[in-house]
Order: structure tokens, then C-alpha cells, then sequence
């Protein structure tokens, strides 16, 4: 893979870059309507030619769906779920795998299940209870609330990673720092925090994503537009279509891609190795 | 229900082998990763966008009936999203378009931990291509597939946003997977009775669909 050696290029391989590139440009044309579309000017868009670009409007059409459908506080807050959730639950995942792993926890396995366990049925089991208890409680509509839904959505996976990973770190690490006097605690902050960065960052990104593309929590469980997290004011912009023409929508849809495209494309190693942590 | 069913098929089918077919023709390539880039991108775009985006593409008289006629293919006017089971096609065609690079990348790890030995000792053999596909690769990629595939039944069961934002489950009810039902019974229409019954069964069918799955899984493992 990394080792390549030369040699002549082959007609299998010719073949091979062929159909990746008509695939990827497949993949790629649904990109382009809407890189195209979104820049057109609102007045200047017709259904016949939307294959063919024309103008640059991208920025006001942003602007229109930014203050249309109130995104300012939304993104405020959907940038405060997205960060402060996951890293809340990579944290309390990551303690969980050390209980477990190095602390040694009786019944640690019965732990991991419980833990995990709630992650096999499906989020629309527990959404109308979750509701009820939600309004009842006062947390309904309240960002406290979804940092709270958000980040306990978040622990499973980052538990059962941070788990398998410290279950990788040698035992013995974990003895010569007892002898040499240190506690549980600071064993956990000063050695296997450090050792598990890459593992973290991983799990942190994998959940930002998920916790910014959220839909189904944000519609149920918010309501004002300070509150609610950016995928539902999304749809919300997309269905009052009367005020709103579509090259604003579609503007609206590429802005609130923006943030986890880029986190994305930043970060692809991370992407791939979060993803192959799971797997274990 | 049926269209529940439909539609796990249709997910599970269609990124799985496609994802596999990336993951193999990039994979060793020299210019692998950078080929494979294309298909990772809608991954990171949301469900709601993407759904925003296909709307987009498939209105009527759209973007996809344009290239469709281009094609010489009849159609162009067809309204995509108003008649099941097309719909349903289309979104399956949208979520494969967002799915497709996950499955991909998890191919890519699997083909990565396959052993080189037996695949020189093949090709000196003279076995080339399809039958080295088939007869060696394959074969080795059982526990990743495995596990793609548990991954995409248990996705597709829960499929929510690409539906709400591209039909919302209409015409009516038509396109409307459990989890769109569950949700419009408990929260639009107020029925809080049929929106939970909803949601047990689709609590019971992804438990199974996951126990089963599990217990393949186990089974790789263990003989592994």
C-alpha cells in the first residue's frame, strides 16, 4: 500500500481508474447542482438550465437563509451541543473503559453490557418517554436539555471504544505506576488520557458530526429557535417554501454542511481510524 | 411495513456492493485515496441536506429528468417523488449516494488486514482478476462484510431524516418507513397509543435484526 513498487502500468489498471473516475464524477454531480445552484441569483434561476452555472450570488443567498429561518442563535447553539456533548461523553466513556480495564471493576463486563446494551434499540423506542419526562421535568426546550440527551446518546459508543482501546495498553504500565505511588486518579489523567489521544480525538469527531446532524432529537424535544439545533430549522426553512425560492434553500443546506464537510475532510485519518476502533 | 422492508433491502443491497466494488478497485491503487475522496464526501453531509439537495435534483422537470432525457431514456417528465414505489426508489438512490463511502472505508480496513501472502501465492498460480476476487478476496472479507452489512440493516431500520426531509413519508402514507410513521403518529397527529405501538415494533424487529446479526458475528469470531 504504502510500498509501491513501479512497474509498467497494466491494462487492468487503466481499466480500474476508468470506472472510479465516471463513479466518482457520478458522485460528484449532485455536488456540483448544488455548488452551481446555491450561487445563483434568486431572480436569475431557471429550472431549464440548472446544469449550466451562472452568477455568483452564494453569499446573499446565504445571508437570506441565515436571517429566514433565524439560523444566527440556532448555529449558536447547535456549535455548543456539538462540542460540549461529545466531549463530555468522550471523557465519561473514556472513565468508563478505565473502570473497567485497568480498575478492574467486579462485574465489569455486566457494566459494559448495561452500558452498551441501550445502543441495540432503535432512539424512536425511548422518544416518546423521553419526551413526556423532558416536559415534565422542564428540561423541554432548554439547551441544558440537549447537552444532557445529547451527551448521553454519545457515551455507548465512546465507552465501548475508550474500552477495547485500554484493553490494548499493557496491565504492567498500569502496576509500575502504582508502585511508583501514584493514585487511580492520577494514573487515569497523567497516563492513559495521554496515551489514548488519538483515540479520543477520533471518537470526539465521529460524535460532533452526528450530534450536528441530528435531526430527529432536535425536532422533538425543542421548540423555540433559540434552543433548536440547525437540522430542523433546515427543514423548516425547506418547507416554508412560499417565502423562500429554492436557490435560498439550497444555499441554507450547503451553509450547515459546511462546518462538518470541513471537519470532515480536515480530519480523514481520524474519520478512519474512529471508524476501524469500532469494529473490535 | 412493506416499504420498510423494501427499503433494508434496497440499503443493504446496493451501498454494500458498491462501497465493495470502490473498496476493492481503489484499494492498492496509486492514486487510491484520492479516488475514493468523491464517495466519502456525502457522508459528512447531513441526512436533511441531503435530502434538501435530491428534492432539488428530483423535482419534476428537474436536474435528473434533464440528464435522464439527455440520455434518450423516456421519463424526463415523470415526477419522481409523487408515485410509490418510485419514490422509495429514489430515495434509496439518495441514501446509497450518502452511504456508499462508509461501506467503502470499512472495506478498505478489511482489505488492508488480509495477509499479502496468499494473494501473491494466487496470482502466481495464475489466478487474475474476477477469480482472484472472487475465490480469495472475497472470501477473507467475510467478517468485515458481516459487519457492514449488520450496520446497514440496523441504519436502514431507523432511517428517519432522508425520508422527513424529502417526502415526509408521503404521498399519504406510501413512502413512510416505521420510523416516519412512529414519528407522525406521537408528535403530528397526536396518537400516542399507535405512535408507541409503532415504536415497539420497531424495537422488536432491529433487536432481532441486531441479535441475529450478533450472533453470526460471534460465531466469525469464534472460529476465527
Amino acid at each position: 500500500m504504502t510500498a509501491q513498487r513501479k512497474r509498467p502500468i497494466r491494462p487492468a489498471e487503466i481499466v480500474r481508474t476508468v470506472v472510479l473516475i465516471i463513479l466518482g464524477l457520478l458522485w460528484l454531480a449532485p455536488i456540483y447542482l448544488l455548488l452551481v445552484n446555491a450561487a445563483k441569483p434568486v431572480a436569475g434561476y431557471r429550472q431549464a438550465e440548472v446544469w449550466v452555472p451562472g452568477g455568483f450570488d452564494l453569499l446573499s443567498n446565504m445571508a437570506d437563509a441565515f436571517s429566514k429561518a433565524a439560523l444566527g442563535p440556532t448555529l449558536f447553539s447547535t456549535l455548543l451541543y456539538s462540542i460540549v456533548a461529545p466531549l463530555l461523553a468522550v471523557l465519561i466513556g473514556a472513565a468508563v473503559g478505565y473502570g473497567i480495564v485497568a480498575l478492574r471493576l467486579r462485574h465489569g463486563f455486566v457494566w459494559f453490557v448495561i452500558i452498551f446494551g441501550g445502543t441495540i434499540f432503535p432512539l424512536q423506542m425511548v422518544l416518546m418517554p423521553l419526551f413526556l419526562g423532558y416536559a415534565g421535568s422542564g428540561l423541554y426546550d432548554t439547551r441544558i436539555g440537549m447537552i444532557i440527551i445529547y451527551t448521553a446518546i454519545s457515551v455507548p459508543f465512546s465507552a465501548f471504544v475508550m474500552r477495547n482501546f485500554f484493553t490494548s495498553i499493557a496491565y504492567s504500565i498500569y502496576e509500575a505506576a502504582t508502585v511508583d505511588g501514584a493514585g487511580p486518579w492520577s494514573i487515569f489523567v497523567r497516563i492513559y488520557l495521554p496515551l489514548a489521544t488519538s483515540a479520543l480525538v477520533a471518537i470526539f469527531i465521529l460524535q460532533a458530526t452526528f450530534v450536528w446532524n441530528d435531526l430527529l432529537l432536535g425536532l422533538t424535544l425543542t421548540q423555540s429557535d433559540g434552543v433548536r439545533p440547525i437540522m430542523p430549522a433546515l427543514t423548516s426553512l425547506q418547507s416554508t417554501y412560499g417565502g423562500s425560492a429554492i436557490t435560498t434553500v439550497l444555499a441554507g443546506g450547503l451553509l450547515v454542511s459546511l462546518p462538518t464537510v470541513v471537519l470532515f475532510l480536515a480530519s480523514q485519518r481520524f474519520f478512519a481510524r474512529g471508524l476501524a476502533l469500532g469494529q473490535f | 411495513l412493506i416499504n420498510t422492508a423494501l427499503w433494508v433491502v434496497g440499503i443493504v443491497t446496493i451501498p454494500v456492493a458498491l462501497g465493495m466494488l470502490v473498496a476493492v478497485l481503489t484499494h492498492g491503487h496509486r492514486y487510491g485515496s484520492w479516488l475514493r475522496l468523491p464517495f466519502l464526501l456525502p457522508y459528512a453531509i447531513s441526512g436533511v441536506a441531503v435530502g434538501v439537495i435530491w428534492n432539488f435534483i428530483l423535482e419534476t422537470g428537474g436536474a435528473f429528468g434533464q440528464a435522464i432525457g439527455a440520455l434518450g431514456l423516456p421519463g424526463e417528465g415523470t415526477g419522481w417523488l409523487l408515485q410509490n414505489p418510485l419514490a422509495t426508489l429514489m430515495m434509496i438512490m439518495a441514501t446509497s449516494w450518502q452511504g456508499t463511502g462508509v461501506n467503502a472505508l470499512l472495506f478498505v480496513v478489511g482489505l488492508q488486514s488480509i495477509p499479502v501472502e496468499p494473494l501473491e501465492a494466487a496470482r502466481l498460480d495464475g489466478a487474475t482478476g474476477w477469480r482472484l476476487f472472487w475465490h480469495q478476496l472475497l472470501p477473507q472479507l467475510r467478517p468485515i462484510t458481516t459487519v457492514v452489512i449488520g450496520l446497514s440493516i440496523v441504519g436502514s431500520l431507523k432511517t428517519f431524516d432522508v425520508v422527513w426531509a424529502m417526502t415526509q413519508g408521503g404521498p399519504g402514507t406510501s413512502t413512510a418507513t416505521l420510523a416516519v410513521t412512529m414519528y407522525k403518529e406521537t408528535f403530528v397527529v397526536n396518537e400516542y397509543g399507535q405512535g408507541s405501538a409503532v415504536a415497539m415494533l420497531l424495537s422488536v424487529v432491529t433487536f432481532a435484526a441486531s441479535a441475529i446479526y450478533l450472533r453470526y458475528q460471534l460465531a466469525d469470531v469464534r472460529s476465527a
